[in-house]
């Protein structure tokens, strides 16, 4: 067994840690004990294991990949499937020629993960093993040491990496021509069904959710309340989905210019995010009639698009199966809070008055925003959380609102989305994490239409400004739900700063590497190249790949030019200029041979000798100020040698 | 049509590459991707494609960077080859079965990595990993017995990484003899022929010494012949000198040895390497040839190769 297929073994286990989160533990498993074996094998038995055993494996491993990441998650399954299989073929490689198959299908193999995640830091990680495995595949061809191999692989790389962007930049861009499933992504994010009170820690995560580049900022000010997803059925406890969240409706709108760009992170949930009521003429992304956008598929991959604020509002009335859907609400359930808001509309005379009262009693009774509060399990959940725990997050909030609003006849419906956003000033642009998730209310008034009402901000106000990282007074509980995280350590001097350095160039990959597509790439070379720019662009590639090509074969065929040290230079120099030139002497026995001829240079000529001998025999250096006195002597005798002719 | 270019081909190979010392150059290196290097190119196209269909960048990127690779490993590989001399030193006739193979040298003036020389008839190789000077490398060629022209040498070097392969050839129209296998013989053999005029047994040993003259004994000479009288008389070394001095001639007859053509060309064989040892002028007669009676080195390379062309 071949010791440097250790190495790609070590790939496999690598690929493994980065694949933990959509693969899942069985996989991680099975590749991890086959890399055991491998090892074990490797170093007690030494040679590979027969052919039946390893079928065995094989169909078992399979198996299990089968059942634990299931057969519909094809893409998944496929790369976890292969990985399995080259490690399986590590194990049996028997020679040299299977050793070199398998480094060469991990040029296929490795790139599988950008499939699943495309940051940054994957891609350094994926382009060093990629490195790696050149190495190994060099040294394993030419029976070299692994370390000058792997050097001359980065080397190489290093040389090509350059090249290869540009052929992504100038290539022109093929539309894809199938449609091939996509790779799952785990990822947290909004649930399509809102139930805070089962909730004892609202786990927070600091993954990015998205971007916005807002073009007129002046349009837009905070609150951001970024609008995704729904909710019209509460059943109780939980607030379900509308049904009519991923069903396009056809706005009509002559305005089609972008008010802002959203770049969405990978998710494994098409709805998308926009401020208001929202429009998009990107492809692939619809509006549905609650003015939110959804993509018509779920990406694995970061995926950007223009949001356009529709100008008129939308409904001014509601149909009555609209009404009674936005006043359902399970029966004989929370009979305080439904008598508690009865009163309050008994006396009020507008909806407005209802919210003042409804505030007013929020803000007086003492309740709190946490991030921690206890689970509810009585089957009147809103009463409970009213009348006794009184501390809650905005999911509390929101349910407890929406539902007394229903209970007097009030049309409302609950949102979730985010609420806030990171300011990067370098850049110009917005980030929303996860931990923004927010969740608010809507009501419609008849004649004005759905207006936006965040209970949440009567208890914590703060909540309104920027991001929860911000937060100052619940810093704590949101620092200790994170975990290990940068935003986590914000506290620690210079934790800040780097963080937002990695967040700023994060985003630049996802700007200008990842989402380069096709429009992209045309408005680039236009403005770059002007009119002819398709024309110029595939000269460009063509003449710089050419001009490539050549210099490197210069450079490669180029002759070793020594370089010689200064002290010899220069006495080449006075030697040329002097009589002896063509005399074979010595260098001290033409110094003296020349002070013969000079005797007024004498002094410096012996000067220059010392000088000349202590760089070359004793190995120090020939100053600068040397070389001036220097060549001033070789002047003055290069004249006086004319002369004399 | 394959058949006609591989004729073409191994055509133009004997014009180019005929000589016992080449520097390989522009016109007589071969680039081509290697096996591997077709699989590279297959899954090179499988990201390219996976790639655009993702619209994946990063995928699409790595199928760039694995094309430009490819180019780089061309360009490299060759210029890993360029100015490379090959010169074929000398062909080492020996034994069947002993070390024949042919001397070549390595001619450089950089370092090249991953040289492999390969005859092509026996399919026997050499790997040089690394060259930094000239360097002499010994190509083993296992023939059977007999005498070939040594044919094209194939140098090959999958540098850098193993994706291409470069090569060119050396043709080199020098023999190659490869003697019979000596087999011990026990039977003596006396049967002599002399001159090139037939079959006269000359069975009787001539040792019919006339005297001739006296020469001053110089180092290396026999004791033997040492005038010991004169060295009496006038403390003198004098060493006697006869004419047509001979010693035992012995003859080995191909017809007379018992065993199949290569029983009886291993046994002459023996019969040749141990009378030349024995420094015992020998002839000897095949049915196709024969060789005078004679003695020293070239004589027994002379038999030796009269026995491997039979």
């Amino acid at each position: 067994m071949n010791t440097k297929l250790l190495v790609i073994s070590f790939i496999y286990l690598v690929m493994t840690v980065m694949l933990f989160a959509e693969l899942g533990i069985p996989f991680a498993t099975s590749i991890s004990v086959l890399i055991v074996w491998h090892v074990t094998q490797w170093k007690y038995i030494k040679s590979a294991p027969s052919n039946a055993l390893l079928n065995i494996v094989a169909l078992i491993g399979m198996t299990v990949l089968g059942i634990s990441i299931g057969f519909s998650n094809s893409v998944s399954l496929f790369v976890a499937l292969m990985v399995l299989a080259c490690q399986l073929k590590v194990i049996q490689a028997k020679n040299e020629k299977q050793n070199r198959q398998i480094m060469v299908l991990n040029f296929f193999t490795i790139p599988c993960v950008f499939l699943f995640s495309q940051d940054l830091f994957t891609t350094i990680v994926v382009v060093t093993m990629l490195v790696i495995n050149l190495g190994v595949l060099a040294a394993i061809s030419h029976k070299q040491q692994l370390y000058p191999a792997t050097k001359m692989a980065v080397k190489n790389i290093l040389l090509i990496i350059p090249v290869s962007m540009l052929l992504v930049v100038f290539l022109p861009k093929i539309p894809s021509f199938w449609q091939l499933p996509g790779a799952q992504v785990a990822r947290t994010g909004l649930s399509e069904n809102v139930d805070p009170f089962s909730i004892s820690e609202l786990s927070q995560s600091d993954d990015l959710a998205f971007r916005a580049i807002l073009e007129e900022p002046t349009a837009y000010s905070p609150p951001f309340y970024w609008r995704a997803l729904i909710h019209d059925k509460f059943d109780g406890t939980s607030w379900h989905m509308a049904r009519e969240q991923n069903i396009p409706v056809n706005v009509v709108n002559s305005d089609i210019s972008s008010d802002y760009k959203v770049i969405a992170e990978p998710s494994n949930l098409p709805w998308l995010f926009a401020l208001g009521n929202a429009i998009s003429n990107s492809d692939e992304v619809s509006t549905n009639q609650f003015g939110t956008l959804f993509s018509s598929k779920v990406r694995s991959r970061n995926f950007e698009y223009n949001v356009h604020t529709a100008t008129e509002s939308s409904k001014m009335s509601l149909t009555r199966w609209e009404y009674q859907r936005y006043t359902q609400l399970p029966q004989k359930l929370n009979p305080k809070s439904t008598e508690l808001a009865r009163q309050w509309d008994n006396n009020t005379q507008s909806t407005q008055e209802f919210i003042a009262r409804m505030r007013a009693y929020f803000m007086a009774q003492g309740f709190e925003y946490t991030l921690t509060p206890e689970v509810i399990e009585s089957a009147n959940t809103i009463d409970e959380f009213v009348f006794e725990k009184k501390s809650g997050f905005c999911g509390h909030y929101a349910s407890s609102v929406a539902m007394m609003m229903r209970s007097v006849g009030i049309p409302s419906r609950l949102v979730s989305g985010y609420l806030g956003a990171e300011y990067n000033e370098a850049n110009d642009y917005y980030s929303i994490y996860q931990y923004d998730a927010h969740a608010w209310v809507e009501f419609f008034i008849p004649n004005s239409g759905w207006q936006r009402l965040d209970p949440t901000a009567w208890i914590s106000p703060e909540r309104l400004i920027g991001s929860l990282s911000q937060h100052t007074t619940l810093s704590e509980q949101f620092k200790s739900n994170l975990g290990i995280s940068l935003v986590a350590l914000s506290g620690v001097p210079g934790m800040e700063w780097l963080r937002l350095k990695l967040e700023e160039y994060d985003y630049k990959w996802t700007r200008w590497v990842l989402n380069f597509d096709k429009s992209k790439q045309q408005s680039f070379l236009h403005d770059l190249l002007g009119d002819n720019a398709q024309f110029l662009s595939g000269a460009i590639t063509l003449f710089t790949l050419g001009l490539l090509c050549l210099s490197v074969f210069w450079f490669m065929q180029r002759k070793i030019h020594i370089k010689r040290p200064l002290a010899v230079d220069l006495y080449e120099h006075l030697k040329s200029v002097s009589p002896y030139h063509e005399s074979n002497l010595t260098p001290l026995q033409f110094i003296s041979k020349v002070s013969e001829q000079f005797p007024e240079h004498k002094s410096d000529l012996d000067e220059f000798y010392s000088h000349f001998s202590a760089a070359r025999y004793q190995g120090k250096t020939f100053s600068g100020q040397h070389r001036k006195s220097t060549m001033k002597l070789i002047k003055s005798i290069k004249t006086k040698t004319k002369r004399k002719l | 049509m394959r058949s006609r270019i591989k004729y073409w081909f191994a055509k133009h190979v004997d014009q180019k590459h005929t000589a016992d010392h080449m520097l390989f150059k522009h016109d007589s290196i071969y680039v081509l991707p290697s096996q591997s290097g077709l699989l590279f190119i297959g899954i090179m196209l499988l990201n390219f494609i996976l790639g655009i269909n993702y619209q994946n960048n990063l995928i699409l990127a790595v199928s760039y960077i694995m094309g430009v690779l490819l180019v780089v490993s061309l360009l490299s590989g060759y210029i890993n080859f360029n100015r490379l001399g090959l010169k074929l030193l000398s062909v080492n006739d020996n034994h069947e079965g002993v070390l024949t193979g042919a001397r070549l040298e390595l001619e450089s003036t950089k370092e090249r990595y991953n040289i492999i020389i390969k005859h092509i008839d026996t399919g026997s190789e050499v790997t040089v990993s690394e060259v930094f000077k000239n360097t002499i490398a010994h190509v083993a060629l296992p023939y059977k017995r007999g005498v070939y022209t040594i044919g094209r040498f194939k140098i090959i070097s999958h540098f850098p990484f193993g994706l291409v392969t470069v090569w060119s050839y050396l043709h080199s129209n020098k023999a190659l003899h490869v003697y019979p296998l000596p087999k011990e013989e026990k039977t003596e053999i006396k049967h002599i022929f002399t001159g090139a005029d037939g079959d006269t047994n000359v069975n009787d040993v001539q040792a019919i010494d006339e005297f001739n003259e006296l020469k001053p004994y110089q180092q290396g000479m026999s004791l033997n012949k040492v005038s010991w009288r004169h060295f009496a008389k006038n403390q003198q070394l004098l060493v006697k000198d006869y004419t047509s001095e001979q010693p035992v001639s012995v003859g080995f007859d191909f017809d007379l040895i018992t065993g199949n053509v290569e029983e009886r060309l291993s046994k002459l064989c023996f019969l040749v390497v141990e009378a030349s040892n024995n420094q015992q002028p020998f002839a000897l007669k095949l049915p196709n040839a024969t060789v005078p009676i004679g003695t020293g080195q070239s004589h027994r390379v002379k038999c030796l190769e009269i026995l491997s062309e039979y």
